[in-house]
């Protein structure tokens, strides 16, 4: 077991990886009544092309599989994995990200037997035909709770305007055709191939004794019959650098249109600390630019153009990325023209290095503020993880980062043809 | 933990010391009887407070304060709880001890508040006109943000056509009827009506010394606020004739059903606990009554749940569906009140009920929210509970004691929200 220390955060974190390939990390919080686990598969909705355990031939598979997986991994021939949790205080959840599966329960005692019972069901899939229709029905609802609502449409209607043929456009959830398509073959060809053990994570985090976490976890695991895999083969299609359209927009049963700009990263497999920090630095000039403290900012709200609903993200993965800067507004089209004008213009700009100072500090408070959750940890350390970024690293790359990185990293990043707009409008 | 309350400063200040955290928050809670006539201006005045005072004449500068105390975050906000409309404010500020230089954050933090709330920008008896006029639009729009999320206005819309002729159908945001009244003048009346008469508790939870915050308040915040406690338990109540069906069609693709109860058990009432965990076992958890039958059993849906309002004394159940599966839902979701009503329900079920709520509340004590939550809830029980005697009353909680909360409760009103040109049996 190896031990790495953050004494500035007052952290320590557990890690080991198990012979089967399974990553473990433990971090004891002491005197939290929680405890919080997650059990996470590298396996997300981009993952919709790959060669499956034992196969040769590249596969496709139906939209949404990922996250159908997710569901019906919790049903099981003879016991239900929420009474089975809840019997030991527990109440477990489960959810399904671009590009992870993650499983999770959160408890205020019995966590031995909460972990062991989240372990178990993740790894042993019961699949029939008859329970895989009846869940299709559920799912649909799903789906249909999502077209009703608006910010996930406008959060997909700008991330479709981006690529063109990358997955990270399709509905995480897929749509009432697509999941049709899945049977309970696919779903444990999937499942053979992505839980693997060692392409998993498991994350615990609360107050307990290490040792005896990570014995159970190693028995655990060593009762089971694993061979030995490869890493999985997976495929994602060319995409081009640029926007595939530059504005398009939709109408909806709302009353307040939204507009969203987004900006596409054309930068393929970056992992690690060159991620991280292509991400940290994104964020500062976002903030600087959109920020509440931004001139740009109070313009926009004195013009009427904005309200209290205006955001920006960025969302760097290895293989895709993304930023989207905008929120509710009267004027649809001025807020579009202005917001594209300040990015275009953003190649050239020039940042004060005192607004920088505090910005940094902005981000390591609210990076502290964070840590409070143990489910920001769990999750975001996984996530970080997956793409050979440790979370606990956040602050030294923080303060690494100088005036001119940022000067550099805009003139890279907003190219007008990569800026597309997208309006979500009240139906006439 | 160690908790602490201090009465002699004209309001209620309560400290909660704990390690748990790498910050520190501070909350303000104004607490006045929600009224039809003040209430959008009440929900003005925090937003209006938050904006602009006289050392930081914008929301920019104000901001740019905020971020060089490393990120703190100042929320300002407003709520109904049961028969009161309360003005809050919650400031977050990191733990000195996290950062290498020494700056006193929390005291620079409370000293902020105090700009914020007691130093607004304003001359004698006006706001700033601009800034009342930018945060007049932003509450109209936020207003009408309020029909494009279906689910919550679904629930807005049940909550209106149920108490109807009580009070506490007032919206907590206002009316957009209401702003063009509202100006710098009759703004700032109300607001200091709010510090003269309005119920005012706060809160400081984190690493910190009991005696040092009293001190930082006792130098900056003195000023007597009502020290009156006001009602919050609303025990308006209303004859049920028969079962309200309202239904509104909108070009959306999913039902929304939305059905209200009258439990007729508040938080102040001996059983009070006994209805937490009947919700626990009815609609509460994902193994509760209506996710096993509405969603399990008869895929009706994603979602099937119940929500209980305690200060009111009300449940809902929500659920998004198939407009054509309206009646199957409403049949399941009835069939499952009669059985509880009629105790068909397994030890194990109760059992789970109980383990769910007792851990879902001892998870809120990890959160500073959470520690506030309950020393509020405290305030209102006719008797305080620790948290030990809570949990054991949890524990207690019989089966007959179920069904008889269970008989209490009444359907009142279903609201159902559903796409168009579709005639749903009943409806």
């Amino acid at each position: 077991m190896e031990c790495k220390e953050f004494p500035r955060l007052k952290e320590k974190i557990y890690f080991e990886e198990l012979e089967n390939g399974l990553h473990v990390y433990m971090l004891p919080k002491k005197g939290f009544n929680k405890s919080y686990a997650t059990f996470t598969t590298k396996y997300g909705s981009i993952d919709n092309a790959f060669t499956p355990l034992n196969q040769s031939e590249m596969k496709h598979v139906p939209d949404g599989i990922a996250h159908f997986l997710e569901h019906k991994l919790f049903e099981k021939e003879d016991y239900d994995v929420f009474e089975k949790f809840s019997m030991h205080s527990g109440s477990s959840n489960a959810f399904t990200s671009f590009t992870r599966t993650a499983y999770l329960f959160s408890c205020t005692s019995d966590l031995k037997e909460n972990l062991t019972t989240l372990v178990d069901f993740v790894q042993s899939p019961y699949f029939t035909e008859e329970t895989v229709e009846k869940e299709k029905g559920i799912i649909a609802q799903e789906i249909k709770m999502y077209d009703d609502n608006p910010d996930f449409k406008a959060y997909f209607g700008i991330i479709n305007n981006l690529f063109k043929a990358h997955p990270v456009k399709i509905d995480i959830v897929g749509t009432e055709e697509s999941i049709d398509n899945i049977t309970a073959e696919l779903l444990y060809e999937c499942y053979q191939t992505f839980y693997h053990p060692s392409n998993m994570l498991l994350f615990v985090i609360g107050d307990f004794d290490v040792e005896e976490i990570l014995d159970l976890v190693r028995q655990n695991q060593a009762s089971k019959d694993y061979q030995k895999a490869d890493p999985i083969p997976r495929e994602y299609p060319f995409e081009p650098e640029t926007a595939i359209v530059k504005e398009r927009s939709m109408e909806m049963e709302i009353q307040t249109a939204k507009v969203f700009l987004g900006i596409k990263d054309p930068v393929m497999n970056r992992s690690g600390k060159q991620l991280l920090k292509a991400d940290l630095m994104t964020e500062i000039i976002f903030d600087l630019v959109f920020g509440s403290s931004s001139e740009y900012y109070e313009s926009l709200l004195n013009d009427g153009l904005i309200n209290d609903s205006f955001s920006y993200e960025t969302t760097f993965e290895p293989t895709f990325g993304f930023s989207l800067v905008g929120g509710d507004t009267r004027f649809p089209d001025e807020l579009t023209t202005s917001l594209r004008q300040k990015l275009e213009s953003l190649s050239q700009v020039s940042f004060n290095e005192k607004e920088f100072k505090r910005i940094k500090n902005k981000k390591i408070g609210r990076f502290l503020s964070a840590l409070n959750s143990v489910e920001f940890i769990a999750n975001q350390f996984t996530q970080y993880a997956f793409n050979d970024i440790d979370l606990f690293a956040i602050l030294d790359v923080l303060e690494e980062i100088t005036i001119e990185d940022l000067t550099e990293m805009a003139k890279s990043y907003f190219i007008p043809e990569r800026i597309s707009a997208f309006k979500l409008l009240p139906k006439k | 933990m160690e908790v602490r309350q201090f009465n002699d400063l004209g309001y209620t200040l309560t400290t909660i010391k704990t390690d748990k955290f790498k910050t520190n928050l501070i909350s303000f809670t104004f607490q006045s009887e929600i009224n039809r006539d003040h209430v959008t201006k009440r929900s003005l005045i925090p937003y209006v407070l938050r904006s602009a005072s006289q050392k930081y004449g914008t929301k920019k500068e104000l901001n740019t304060y905020l971020e060089s105390l490393y990120g703190a975050s100042l929320s300002a906000s407003v709520e109904k709880r049961g028969k009161t409309h309360n003005i809050k404010f919650y400031l977050s500020l990191t733990n000195e001890k996290f950062i290498g230089n020494k700056e006193p954050l929390l005291e620079n933090g409370i000293e902020l508040l105090k700009e914020v709330i007691l130093n607004p920008l304003a001359d004698t008896k006006a706001f700033n006109n601009q800034v009342v006029e930018t945060e007049k639009r932003l509450l109209k729009e936020y207003i009408e943000s309020l029909y494009d999320d279906k689910t919550s206005y679904a629930l807005q819309k049940l909550v209106e056509t149920m108490c109807q002729s009580e009070k506490f159908s007032i919206n907590t945001m206002g009316y957009i009827e209401d702003l063009d009244q509202i100006n710098e003048t009759n703004l700032y009346a109300d607001y200091q009506k709010m510090l003269k008469n309005d119920h005012l508790s706060i809160c400081v939870v984190g690493d910190i010394e009991h005696e040092a915050v009293y001190e930082v308040f006792k130098n900056h915040f003195q000023f007597s606020t009502s020290t009156e406690s006001i009602e919050i338990v609303d025990t308006e109540e209303k004859e049920i004739e028969k079962v309200q069906l309202i239904k509104e069609v909108q070009d959306i693709s999913q039902g929304k059903l939305n059905i209200g109860y009258r439990t007729h058990t508040r938080i102040s009432d001996v059983d009070y606990l006994t209805l937490l965990v009947f919700n626990g076992m009815f609609g509460g958890y994902a193994h509760s009554k209506l996710f096993m039958n509405v969603r399990e059993k008869a895929s009706l849906c994603y979602y099937c749940a119940s929500r209980l309002d305690n200060y009111k004394g009300l449940m809902y159940v929500y659920s998004g569906i198939e407009p054509q599966n309206y009646q199957q839902a409403v049949d399941i979701i009835d069939q499952q009140l009669e059985d509880m009503v009629a105790g068909k329900f397994t030890d194990k079920e109760l059992e789970l009920a109980k383990k769910s709520l007792i851990n879902t509340k001892l998870e809120s004590l990890d959160q500073a929210t959470g520690l506030i939550g309950h020393e509020l809830l405290n305030d209102l029980l006719p008797k305080p509970l620790t948290i030990e005697q809570w949990i054991k009353g949890v524990q207690g909680v019989t089966g007959s004691q179920i069904q008889d909360v269970a008989k209490k409760i009444e359907k009142d009103t279903i609201f159902f929200l559903t796409e168009k040109e579709v005639k749903p049996d009943g409806v």
